[in-house]
This record gives structure tokens, sequence and C-alpha cells, in this order.
């Protein structure tokens, strides 16, 4: 059957706002005709051309690779060349909402300030670290099963859409983010990289590391590259262990303690849990609440603490299927 | 309905424990509608993306393991938490795609006795009654509709990211936009109300470490809330429940708010409705007390 | 199965030519001397290791070989180079350029006369052109030069303005157009991706040279050949 190129009608609202000349940013409304076609950024170039030629947007490559043109879009992050129009409007409906990756570092409509992007990025050494010959005769190997170990990390285009998404960099602006820990990774799993210690001991930091990630999968989502950078932060934890970096504290304690109690009791002694992590002292900060559970029978007395049917069976997985120490 | 539901039921730890009322609501919301829940006694915990952050292999086979005991009920596995439903479904994607993988799990699993075959589904009670159930047939069981009730919906971010994982057993759930909470509490007679922090994260997963992210977080969602004119939130998870109901107090302080809004768990809301007893669903075990029930 | 119809469009892949340059990245000024200090490398520089057509993948070569090379050169050389005399009438060019573009209140629009450029530039001297279309072009270009003076943006702002940048790099292909069109009108022969229907044979007895192409201060370009150095390839027809 053919088909011919559909259109639409939409209302896309552009967040405005310029410095100069501007008190508060606003909003301005521009009615479009999109067809199948269009992507995010074609948008934004016909509002340019036929609209307004000062709306301001970072853009360049035009083909999903040179990372410039990220922007939220009812609150989705998107790359404004790879997102296509007809997909939002499946999404959204046919209003649409343009705005930059974080209201509060615009310099100019969709124009951000990266420069806390870039600081951390640096942060990780996001650059080989190696000795080298400058002229050497034959290639540093890399065998493909070290290349997979890299996985998608080195796919990505540092344009921002997760680390502008991830609910920590809001409330934390000391945490590292998932840009950044996706690229530590693709060093600290390549085999000619010197500097993988190093770089492990910065991102297993406690408050700006890997630990104070909160798993939500907000990064994986929005990432147009497919990075997924949650699951490069879990090996990352996951490489802290291996490679000796992880210091003992309530983080990895919590962590290795999952596997304690799991041998113990099959399901977890929450309560157990929480104390083997913190410690008596940091147990003390817990008693409210404690005390407000225990009142509400959310608490189970240490004899009734559920345990697992076939719980010798779970002890020899434990025993045979272990693969990390600490 | 044509065949009676069935389902082996993986509780996971926090039904158990500190969520008892979770586990005692989803036992009478099934009975009432007819679910027949076989509960995997045998099963572990499935490490909570934290034992993930240890030993990834150990957490490939303990997972692998609570499959088979789904597998050998000849069920679809159903599960009562977001972060549960993530672990379990993680596994089951990484074993079905990758021979090797499956093959060298099987492996430790033989010397228990075990074999995963994936045969099994995974899917969140939210949305076995969404999607198998079905939203007109439990419509026809509500006697006591939520009416004159601002509900707002907390939808977790374990049941709904990544899409690309939970895809096919969420009924396609979009993350930026979701809905299957909303509807249920249509259908439940309430009203759900929209706030900016619906598909956002609670920060349970950094409470230990980082309280004040955890709280903050949470402190968001809980203010979204009330400022949306909620008269109760209800989630599918009862991680970010504990976090908006037990820790309430603090999370309202790390946003600089007093705030008093309860919490419900979402089979409480259809038992609700069902007109079962709030004793029976556990509403007694809340910080936070629902005193309109 | 299902038939959809996609849009395609010609895109610019790679220019060839450029910044004529020695193997040093030193910049030519002609066919004998060098402009002291003024190096270029990567794919605006036009060191002729390509020939006529660049083979798909090689502007690595200009990329990534050049950059790194012209980089040491550089090095090497500017411990024995002095700074340049610069006058405030060439700042103040400069600065004309840029004010000329924010302050002109004209009709005419940057994206229009940039739409008619790109269309024009692909329909009369693409692959293919013949003399008829190249003089066509030129007349169509005088025009779009004459339009560009009257132009106006909407952005007076000296914040990340895109509209201006927009404005002057449209002043620059106007430009660059020109050294295009006057350079396949010269070359009465076919090689490599220029394709002239009406010369569709090779004459390396005119036009095995590198064409030097010079403007004036009036836009008016002029024409220069310089001899080409063989390596130890012979020059052949692109057969596949």
């Amino acid at each position: 059957m053919e088909k011919s190129i559909q259109t639409k009608n939409i209302t896309v609202k552009v967040f405005r706002f310029n410095g100069d000349t501007d008190v508060l940013p606003y909003y301005k409304e521009y009615k479009l005709e999109v067809s199948q076609e269009d992507v995010v950024l074609d948008v934004l170039n016909r509002i340019k051309w036929e609209h307004s030629g000062s709306l301001s947007y970072r853009r360049s490559c035009r083909h999903g690779i040179c990372g410039s043109c990220a922007v939220k879009v009812n609150n989705k992050g998107v790359l404004a060349c790879k997102e296509r129009v007809f997909d939002l409007i499946d999404l959204f409906g046919d209003e649409l909402v343009i705005d930059p990756l974080n209201k509060q570092r615009v310099i100019k409509d969709l124009v951000i300030d990266k420069k806390d992007f870039w600081d951390k990025y640096d942060a990780v050494q996001p650059y080989l670290v190696a000795d080298v010959e400058e002229e050497p005769e034959k290639e540093n190997l890399v065998t493909p099963d070290e290349v997979e170990k890299i996985a998608d990390a080195d796919y990505c285009i540092q344009c921002g859409a997760c680390y502008y998404s991830c609910p920590v960099i809001e409330v934390n602006p000391e945490f590292i983010g998932p840009a950044a820990f996706a690229k530590a990774y693709r060093f600290t799993s390549d085999n000619r990289d010197d500097a993988k210690i190093e770089r492990l001991e910065t991102v297993s930091q406690m408050g700006s590391g890997v630990w104070d990630c909160v798993k939500c999968f907000e990064c994986a989502q929005v990432c147009p590259k497919d990075v997924n950078p949650i699951d490069k932060i879990t090996r990352l934890h996951q490489q802290t262990f291996q490679e000796g970096v992880a210091e003992s504290n309530v983080a990895t304690r919590h962590a290795v303690g999952f596997k304690h109690s799991i041998e113990q009791h099959g399901f977890l002694d929450e309560g157990g849990l929480v104390f083997y992590s913190e410690g008596p002292l940091g147990m003390v900060q817990h008693i409210p609440e404690a005390v407000n559970m225990f009142k509400n029978g959310k608490i189970p007395m240490p004899w009734n603490l559920p345990k697992s049917k076939n719980l010798e069976e779970i002890k020899k997985i434990v025993k045979i299927s272990s693969t990390a120490k600490f | 309905m044509a065949k009676k539901l069935r389902y082996a039921l993986y509780t996971g730890c926090t039904a158990k424990e500190s969520t008892p009322e979770l586990l005692k609501s989803t036992l009478a919301v099934a009975e009432k509608l007819g679910i027949e829940l076989d509960i995997i006694e045998e099963a572990s915990c499935c490490g909570a993306s934290h034992l993930q952050d240890f030993d990834d292999h150990l957490s490939l086979v303990l997972n692998a393991r609570n499959l088979c005991y789904a597998e050998s009920r000849e069920a679809p596995m159903v599960t009562l938490c977001n972060t549960c439903q993530l672990n379990v479904s993680m596994t089951k994607n990484r074993l079905d795609f990758d021979n090797k993988l499956k093959d060298r799990v099987n492996q430790d699993l033989s010397e228990v006795g075990l074999e995963y075959k994936g045969v099994s589904d995974v899917k969140h009670f939210l949305y076995a009654i969404l999607e198998d159930y079905g939203l007109e047939n439990l419509k026809k069981k509500i006697v006591k509709p939520l009416k004159n009730f601002n509900v707002a919906p907390f939808y977790g971010c374990h049941n709904i990211r990544p899409s690309s994982l939970h895809g096919k057993n969420n009924g396609g759930e979009n993350p930026y936009v979701p809905n299957s909470l909303d509807q249920l509490i249509e259908a439940c007679g309430g009203k759900p109300v929209d706030y900016e922090e619906k598909n956002k994260c609670c920060g349970f997963h950094a409470d230990l470490q980082a309280p004040e992210t955890a709280n903050k977080l949470s402190g968001n969602a809980l203010t979204g809330a009330v400022d949306a004119d909620a008269d109760f939130m209800v989630t599918p998870c009862p991680l970010c429940h504990l976090n908006l109901d037990v820790k309430q107090k603090k999370a309202g302080e790390a946003v600089g708010r007093e705030v008093n809004i309860p919490v419900l768990h979402l089979p409480q809301v259809i038992g609700l409705a069902l007109g079962i007893e709030p004793e029976k669903l556990g509403l007694n075990h809340h910080v936070v007390k629902a005193v309109y029930f | 199965m299902v038939k959809e119809p996609i849009l395609i469009s010609a895109t610019a892949h790679y220019s060839m030519g450029g910044i004529p340059t020695n193997i040093r990245g030193q910049v030519r000024k002609n066919r004998d001397e060098l402009v002291e200090g003024f190096y270029a490398a990567g794919e605006c520089a036009c060191v002729s290791v390509h020939g006529a057509n660049r083979l798909g993948a090689n502007s690595v070569l200009e990329a990534l070989f050049f950059g790194r090379h012209v980089g040491k050169e550089m090095v090497k050389d500017i411990d024995n180079l002095d700074f340049g005399e610069v006058s405030e009438a060439d700042a103040y060019n400069m600065v004309q350029e840029i004010n000329y573009i924010l302050r002109n209140n004209g009709i005419e629009s940057v994206s229009k006369i940039r739409d008619e450029l790109q269309e024009s530039m692909t329909e009369n001297a693409g692959v293919f052109r013949t003399e008829e279309t190249l003089k066509k072009q030129l007349e169509i270009l005088d025009s779009l030069r004459k339009r560009f003076k009257h132009i106006r943006i909407e952005d007076k702002s000296r914040l990340f303005n895109t509209e201006l940048q927009e404005a002057i790099e449209l002043g620059h292909m106007l430009d660059y157009a020109k050294f295009i069109v006057e350079g396949a009108l010269f070359r009465k022969e076919s090689r490599g991706s220029h394709y002239r229907e009406d010369y569709p044979k090779r004459d390396d007895e005119n036009f095995l040279k590198h064409t030097l192409a010079y403007m004036d201060k009036d836009g008016n370009i002029s024409i220069e050949t310089m001899d080409v150095t063989l390596g130890k390839f012979e020059v052949k027809e692109r057969v596949y």
C-alpha cells in the first residue's frame, strides 16, 4: 500500500529568555504544520528561519553525533535532531512545550551554561591514560571480548540529557552524575588504561559518587544513544569491590549485608540489615522511625522474622554462586 | 471472566516485614476478586538492586531460582514491589536473551536440582489487575466508590523505567505520562490529581547513605501531592510507601514543610472500593493514619 | 510490504579543495609564496593529497593525520615567528562586518537567501554542470550578493547571537560559491567530481593543474594555475 507523507497542525510553546533584555522568561507560542519526517530540530529551525530569527538554541551536526541540541519537550529530555515530532504528538498531544534542559542555567532561550556538566565530566579524566609510544610500530590490541566490556558506554555524545534529568543533581549539586559515570566506566573497562584505580576512587566518594545514585533509571530512559548509564553505574559499584577500592561504610556494608541476610534468612532481616550497615552509633538516628514502626506493627519480633522455605537450598546457592568478596 | 486467574505470588521482603498491610490487603483483594495467589514461600530476597552492586552473578542465580518456583507452579509470577519487579524481570530478560549466561546460571542451579526455563512471565500486581483482570470487570465489583476523594497517584520508578524492559508487562505504560494508577483510581470512583512528581523518584535506594537526597525527593513528592489538593496518595511500591509514610515527617522537614497526608498501598485503595473493612486491609499499620476510613 | 515515501536531499559531505597549503600546513599566498605564520589543517585545508575526488572515508587523513602533523610543524616554527603587524583599520573592517549586519535595516531574510543559494548551487553547479548553467549561476550569485546587502536580522543582542552568526556565514558562503562557480567555468574538462557535460573528457594537456583563485575587494575572481606534483601513482580514471 502506498502512503503519502502525513502532516499535522500543532502548537509549539517555546521557552524564551534573553538575559540582556528580559527580566523574566516567558513562553512564545507558534502554530506549525509538521510532517512525519520532522524532528524537533526541524521545528526549531523553522521557527528561527520563518518566525523569529532571535530564537537561540545549540545545534551542529544534525545527525545525532555531536550532542549539542538536547532540550526538553513536555519535560522529556530529547536530542532535538533525533526525536520525531510525530512520536511526541503520540505521547503528549498536539501542544508541545519546548524547554531548555535546565531552566536555572539558561543563558538565552534554549541555550544553557553546561559548565557544571563539563566540570564533572573532567573530574573522571575522560580520556585514555596510558603510556603509549608516540609512534608505535603496532596497534595496542583490544580483543572483541574486551570491547564488549566497554559495551555501549562509548556511544555517549555528552548531550547532557541524562545529567539534567537526574533527580539527584537537582538536590545535590556535588553529585557527579550519570554521563560522567558512564564515561568513567568506559575507561575503567579499557584494558589499555592505567588510571583505573584513581578513577574508581573518584567515583566512589561519598556525597558525589555512585553510592549517591537513587537508581531511578531516568538516565537509562532518557538517553538518546542507549548508553544505559545506570547499568554502567552498577558495574562501577561492582568494580570498586573487585579492585579493592570499596571502603567499609554504610553504603558498601548495606550492599554486602544483603548477601549475609539472604544467607541467614532467605528473605531480608530488614532491621538487622540496617544495623549491619549503620553500626550501633548510626542506628541512633533511626530510633524515632523505629519506634513509630514498632508501634504500628511494622517490625516483627526476632522469633517472627520471615524465613524462606528450603533455606538450606539458598545457603548452598550463596555458597556456590558468590563471586565477590569484601 | 472466562478463566480464573492464578499467579505465583512473589511477596518480596517488605510485604512480609515493614509493610505487612501490603500483603494483607493484596490477599484480601485477590480473594474478593477470585484471583488465586499461590505464595512462593521458597523465594529469597531479590537483592533490591543493592546485592546487584556487590555480586551480579549471585543476584542472577537467586532471582533465577525465584523464577524457577513460579515455573514449577506453572503460573506467571506476580510481584508486589516495584523493585522486586525490576530485579526479577531484569534477570529474566538477561537470561532469556543470552543463552551462555543462562547456561552458566543453570549450572549453579543444577546443584540444588533446579533449572530456569524462562516460561513464567513476571508482572506487578497493578498490571495483573489492569491487564489481566480488566478495569471493566473491576468496576462491576465496586460497591463503595471512593467518591469525593482526590487521590494522588505515585508510580514509583521501577515499574515504569526503563520502558524497554517493562513495556511487555506493563501495558506499554509511558514513563513520561503514566496513567495506569490514574485509571485504577477512577475505576474505584476516586478522582486522580495530576502533579509533577507523580512519576519521579522517592529516593529510597539512597536512604541510608544519602538521607538528605532521599528526604528531599520524598518531600517534593509529598508536597506536590498536597499542593494538588490530594486527600491521600496511592503507590504500588512498598519502598516508596516506607519513604512517604514512615519517613513523612523528615521528608517534609527536608523541604521546609509540615506535611500530613495518608499514603495508601494500591490494593488498599482497591479493597476499600470493593467494600473490604479497613481493618482487613491493614490501614491501622500506617504511621500517618488514613482517618477517612 | 508497506511502501512509504521518505524525504531525501543532497548534502555537502566534503569539500574538495580549500585553503591551499604545503605539506607542512603552511598556507600558500600564491604559486611561489607562503603566508608567514598562517597554517591550515583538516577539512578546510587543501594539501592536495586527494586530487579531484576524495575516496570515501579518506578525510580521516586530513582530519587526524594532518591535524597532528601540522600542529607539530607549528611548534617547530613558533619560536622563529614574530607577530604580524595589525592596524586599527584591519580591526575596524572586522567590527564593521558585524555592525553592518547588526544595524542594517533591510528587507531581505538570511534564511531565504541561503535557501536560494543552496538550491541554485545544487541545480546549476552540482556535480554535473555546463557553461550555460554555470554562467546562469554567476548571475544568480550576483543578484543574491546584492540582496545580501539588504538583509535585516531580528536579534540585535550580543548574547549567543546565532542569527548574527548565520548571517556572517551566509556572506562567506556567497563568496565561496563564487570561487566554486568560477573555478568550474575555468576548467573546461571533466575530472573527479567535476563533470562538465559540455567537456566530458579529461584534458591532461591543459588542465593537469591546480586552480588558484583570488577574490578582489569588489568580489571579482581571477584565476592562476599551479603545477601538480605527481607522486608514484599515475593519473587514472575512477571506474567504479
